[in-house]
């Protein structure tokens, strides 16, 4: 229970950049799968079947409630300055918090691939299968999701030399 | 100023976004206690009103039963 119950908060966490709404939705999660379990035909995983609910409680979350916070905020996992000699680049920290901002600007459906491609590793073919699309929709989210946050990235970068 | 970023950087920087935030997190034991209590608490309220919704039910039934049959005798009585 405890792998699966990891994999979907990881994934909360990321698709609703915070804890908070993560937590909200961990729960409603946890309640649909209880509802709906004589229901499961075991046609796929477990973990694939909680997934889906959780993806599916995530997108109507988001649309009933706006309250949402930043991922990273200062103090949040990023490593401080002076904490660690190996390597740590400010400028880089800098622009992985941008990433965080970015990622609240983008759509739940253009999160999601980023996520189950560049966290989790997995291949089109499985991102396809997981949300439900065809491999050419997963690419194409993919390269929206990448000029979507390039484009953020670009602003927020002038915005700064300015 | 625009500097294009290349996609190679842009890869980078997601990985790196997603190590920072998400290596380590894991579901907070309260929240699954929570979760755990609540569901069982939802199926025992459940379980505990099931005979009191069967004997409703049925008293329900037997009294439509009942009232059915005294209008059939006093339309027959007509």
């Amino acid at each position: 229970m405890n792998s699966c119950a990891d994999e979907i908060y990881g994934y909360l966490v990321a698709r609703m950049g915070n804890r908070f709404d993560a937590d909200d939705v961990f729960q409603s999660t946890f309640f649909k799968v209880r509802r709906f379990l004589p229901s499961f035909r075991g046609d796929s995983s477990p973990t694939t079947w909680v997934m889906r609910i959780a993806m599916n409680e995530a997108s109507s979350f988001r649309r009933h409630a706006g309250r949402e916070l930043p991922l990273l905020t200062p103090g949040d996992a990023l490593p401080q300055s002076g904490s660690d000699e190996s390597g740590y680049d400010p400028v880089q920290a800098e622009t992985v918090q941008d990433v965080a901002a970015g990622m609240q600007y983008l759509q739940g459906d253009l999160r999601d691939v980023l996520y189950f491609y560049y966290y989790k590793e997995m291949p089109y073919m499985k991102i396809a299968q997981l949300i439900g699309k065809p491999v050419g929709t997963v690419k194409s989210r993919l390269f929206r999701a990448k000029e979507e946050l390039k484009a953020f990235l670009e602003a927020h970068r002038d915005n700064r030399t300015q | 100023m625009t500097i294009e970023r290349n996609d190679d950087e842009l890869d980078q920087l997601l990985r790196e976004h997603y190590r920072v935030a998400l290596d380590g997190v894991t579901a907070p034991d309260r929240l699954l206690h929570q979760v755990l209590a609540e569901t069982r608490l939802g199926g025992g309220r459940a379980t505990r009103w099931t005979p009191v919704l069967a004997f409703a039910l049925a008293g329900a039934s037997f009294l439509i039963i009942l009232a059915s049959s005294r209008v059939i005798e006093v339309i027959l009585s007509l």
